[in-house]
């Protein structure tokens, strides 16, 4: 009686008991592995808001930019070309040369360095003129497309003439061959690099000439 | 109606165990009822992220879309600033610049009686040689290149007199 007693008291606790445990146990695993996934997933969402985000803002500029960077692309790209721009900077100091009255006489293009990351070239000419022509002249190369500096100049003056022997510095650089991921971020430009664009802006951008092409015509025979 | 206990009375447990079963019984439902209460939210907040997240996912990708199109401009941008970056390294780097500028200021309306003969632009220094038929001009000429402010540093270098040229000064100028 007393073995019944006990079981019956025991079989009272015990299962509601082990009820409880069951639903503890629930609990803590459902608790446990739902915030586990509920954390990985804010995670996900967050990173989901930020790529949405950077993307949002990327589209914006790029559509506000759309019809300005091509004009900038076309000064730039002139300013500092991809090639060794020495036969476009003779050109461009020749056409200054007739506007401001010298005679260029001589012109030698130095061995192009690519040793940094900018590539220059160096360009000599000989300038004859009036001394007053020669010296606004030498600051005005400063204003041509592409982009130079002023290496040494040697100028002598004999009989109201003068004579300059210059050498100058052009400068060119390969284009950028990769373009960002398409989730980084775009920011527009600077302040100082919106100065410095405006002030490129000003330089004498070099005039191409595209030619036709023409069709082949018959060639008349020589020896008619 | 009543409760029918056909258990013999005295095996059915007693009033403590009683009270302790019945505790532990309220405890185990209540502790049912917060699982299932946050099984329950959990998923909610598991079924509206997960919507949350379809929808930014499907936006993205209008928007990858939309930026492909506009990869020409991309591409522009890229290179506008990869050549502003280029031009501030070469405008950083030396040059005769500010020489050639300060020799046309000094050049500029000299007395006709003072006359540039020589001049060596090279980068951080402007060397000049000029010859001043009298004293007047030689006066205005060191006057004028005093009163420079490019110049940091202004030295003679040597100074002569010709009987039949004049004075011929020579001056090293280094800018700022």
């Amino acid at each position: 009686m007393k073995k019944g007693l006990f079981g019956a008291s025991v079989s009272a606790i015990l299962i509601p008991s082990v009820y409880l445990l069951v639903s503890i146990i629930l609990f803590v695993f459902g608790a446990r592995t739902g915030i586990a996934k509920i954390s990985e997933q804010s995670s996900a969402l967050n990173d989901a808001k930020k790529t949405q985000g950077v993307l949002q803002q990327k589209e914006s500029l790029l559509r506000q930019i759309e019809t300005e960077v091509n004009s900038q692309v076309d000064i730039l790209a002139n300013v500092v070309p991809e090639k060794n721009p020495a036969l476009t900077m003779i050109s461009q100091i020749k056409n200054l040369a007739a506007v401001s009255g010298i005679t260029i006489t001589t012109f030698k293009i130095g061995a192009q360095n690519d040793a940094g990351v900018v590539s220059f070239v160096d360009l000599s000419y000989d300038a004859d003129g009036a001394l007053t022509s020669i010296i606004p002249f030498l600051n005005t190369v400063k204003t041509l497309a592409p982009i130079s500096t002023l290496d040494t100049a040697k100028i002598n003056q004999q009989g109201g003439l003068a004579s300059a022997n210059v050498r100058i510095r052009v400068y060119f650089a390969g284009y950028p061959t990769k373009l960002p991921s398409l989730t980084e971020a775009v920011n527009e430009l600077t302040g100082e690099e919106k100065t410095l664009l405006d002030s490129l802006s000003g330089l004498s951008l070099p005039t191409f000439t595209t030619l036709t092409p023409q069709e082949p015509t018959v060639r008349e025979s020589p020896f008619n | 109606m009543a409760a029918i206990n056909l258990l013999p009375t005295d095996i059915s447990p007693k009033g403590p165990v009683v009270k302790i079963s019945n505790l532990i019984k309220n405890l185990a439902v209540i502790s049912f009822v917060l699982f299932l209460l946050t099984a329950l939210g959990l998923l909610a907040v598991f079924v509206l992220n997960s919507v949350q997240i379809r929808s930014l996912n499907e936006s993205s990708e209008e928007l990858k879309t939309s930026i492909k199109s506009l990869e020409t401009t991309e591409q522009g941008l890229v290179l506008v600033r990869d050549r502003l970056s280029k031009a501030k390294l070469v405008l950083a780097d030396e040059s005769g610049g500010e020489e050639a500028a300060g020799l046309g200021t000094i050049t500029a309306a000299l007395p006709g009686s003072v006359a540039l003969t020589e001049a060596v632009i090279s980068k951080n220094v402007l060397e000049t040689t000029f010859v001043a038929t009298d004293s007047q001009g030689l006066t205005v000429l060191m006057a004028r290149i005093i009163s420079q402010e490019a110049f940091s540093k202004v030295e003679l270098v040597s100074f002569s007199f010709n009987p039949n040229t004049g004075y011929i000064p020579s001056f090293s100028m280094k800018v700022k």
